[in-house]
């Protein structure tokens, strides 16, 4: 009986023992994070710039994306880029190799078949495109841009949903997966879910992904560094939060959770939250989105089985040569590579001022718009990208 | 007594405080005014880049009140191709307001990400509100009853 009751405890105690790359769920704290020494990979990279590629826009069409999407067409070997154009109410794909425009696809705004807008989108196929439109809406189009099907969001979600250039939302199945906040404050959404999901079957709607981690409750931080970012790698909802180097996974069909730390080198101390504050109204938003440090973004690389998160680096808010203002957009950005354990491969410092914030993983590498929002020069008859390629760092 | 002389002082202090605290972005707004120019008694400035979805909201009524003589509206943080689309696509008359092609109330610090409305009553501001997602429609809706009000 001795013998089944230690067995039965070893048992216990082994099935508890996490991995030592890996961290019990939510409950670490900003600073335990920061404190962590990354877990790094044996091999280091870093992304060295490829070729440039240019691709003509008309004059209907902007520079850049305020959603950008890369489609890999795997019957025809074709790749696009792939943009919603909200002055057209249209999809519209560029085909990478040939640099054209090859297909737009235009919405009625209003009617049976309207939707609007058509910015925000996840390609499953050509026959299968779900599109995010106001109010709340998702709808799934066929290649003739013909409404198949549509799932609504309760009127309550309105604003709640963070979908953006750096927090895409994708499908898998017949259901959408989304970020979610409530734009309300770091401290009432800590525990909460972090995710959404709408089923395009029967319109059910749902808790999906990572909790806010507890260490939000009681603190107070802008939008931009509580905010979810997600990425998806096939099976887990990968999520970052601005305001730390914490990596979070949740896996959809288990509802398992991890949390790892992928810290960037140019964090230099913890990200604060803002103490004398109650409401995230009060907090000083040219302070918060200059001088702190944030991780912007992240995203799965499925052809090489990496990540990329994007880390911009605080900077006074006042440029010490001119005496202007500075904002976000001044802020230096890098690039963490991990593998798909989170191990730290490698980082790179983007030059500064010369990129805009589109990021699209393709086949061949990192593909990150040229032009920088500062830059008066950008030409805006192309839309312009820089690929970059891991390149193994021998020492 | 004591107590009145009290309430006085803050209430004096207060009032100071509160003067002092547009000072700042008094002389900003001015300088792009022009200084002789009359405070529009309401304000708001729009970027461009940023929250897309506040951005929509404040184009959408600028469309609705671009003639209102008491509403300023400025468009900023938008290279010359993407403001004049978004004023095509949203039926805004660029005659009717105003382009910040400069950058200038980015650089100087006075909106950041959000749009902005500034509230004016006899040549001085009386509110700067940073319009988020959680407060927009409020808002804007606000304004006409400040119009009406004023």
């Amino acid at each position: 009986m001795k013998a089944i009751s230690t067995f039965f405890l070893l048992l216990l105690c082994h099935s508890c023992k996490l991995p030592s790359e890996k961290m019990s769920g939510e409950e670490i704290t900003n600073e335990g994070l920061f404190d962590k020494r990354n877990q790094k990979s044996e091999k280091q990279y870093t992304l060295e710039v490829s070729k440039i590629v240019d691709i003509p826009v008309d004059t209907n069409s902007l520079n850049h994306s305020i959603y950008p999407v890369y489609y890999d067409d795997i019957s025809t070997g074709r790749q696009y880029f792939v943009n919603g154009n909200s002055f057209l109410n249209s999809i519209d794909f560029y085909d990478i190799d040939s640099k054209k425009l090859s297909r737009r696809m235009m919405f009625p705004k209003e009617g049976p078949q309207g939707i609007n807008p058509t910015t925000a989108f996840f390609i499953k196929s050509l026959d299968s495109i779900y599109i995010q439109a106001k109010p709340l809406t998702c709808y799934v189009v066929d290649s003739s841009g013909k409404i198949r099907s549509k799932a609504n969001f309760p009127k309550s979600y309105a604003y709640s949903l963070n979908i953006g250039h750096n927090s895409l939302f994708f499908v898998r199945n017949d259901t959408a997966y989304y970020p979610f906040c409530g734009y309300v404050s770091s401290d009432k959404l800590a525990g909460g879910a972090s995710g959404r999901y709408l089923s395009l079957k029967d319109n059910k709607v749902g808790y999906a992904g990572v909790n806010y981690p507890t260490f939000f409750r009681g603190n107070y931080a802008a939008a931009h560094h509580y905010m979810p970012h997600i990425t998806y790698n096939g099976q887990d909802i990968v999520t970052q939060f601005g305001i730390s180097s914490g990596v979070y996974t949740y896996n959809i069909s288990t509802g398992q959770t991890q949390t790892y730390n992928l810290r960037s080198r140019y964090q230099k101390k913890v990200i604060p939250f803002t103490t004398g504050v109650s409401k995230t109204r009060d907090l000083d938003p040219a302070y918060e989105g200059t001088v702190k440090d944030n991780y912007y973004a992240i995203f799965y690389d499925k052809y090489r089985k990496i990540y990329y998160s994007f880390f911009r680096q605080g900077v006074a808010q006042k440029n010490p040569n001119t005496g202007k203002e500075q904002d976000f957009e001044d802020q230096p950005m890098s690039v963490i590579i991990a593998d798909e354990h989170f191990r730290y491969m490698g980082e790179t410092l983007l030059e500064p001022y010369k990129y805009f914030n589109n990021f699209v993983v393709s086949r061949e590498g990192l593909m990150i718009t040229n032009g920088h929002i500062k830059d008066k020069n950008v030409p805006e008859d192309k839309i312009s990208f820089t690929l970059f390629k891991l390149e193994e760092v021998r020492e | 007594m004591k107590n009145l002389y009290l309430i006085f002082f803050v209430f004096i202090l207060t009032y100071a405080c509160k003067e002092k605290k547009y000072q700042e972005e008094l002389t900003k707004f001015r300088y792009f005014l022009a200084p002789d120019t009359t405070l529009p008694k309401v304000t708001l400035i729009i970027p461009l880049q940023g929250c897309s979805g506040c951005v929509h909201a404040c184009l959408d009524f600028a469309k609705k009140y671009q003639s209102e003589r008491h509403i300023k509206f400025i468009i900023c943080n938008g290279s010359r191709k993407e403001i004049n689309l978004k004023l095509k696509a949203f039926e805004i008359n660029a005659a009717k307001i105003s382009i910040d092609n400069d950058s200038y109330f980015q650089e100087s610090g006075f909106i950041h990400t959000h749009p902005v409305l500034i509230y004016s009553k006899n040549n001085r501001i009386q509110e700067i509100r940073e319009l988020v997602p959680d407060n927009i429609n409020q808002s804007l809706a606000g304004i006409e009853k400040y119009l009406e009000d004023s």
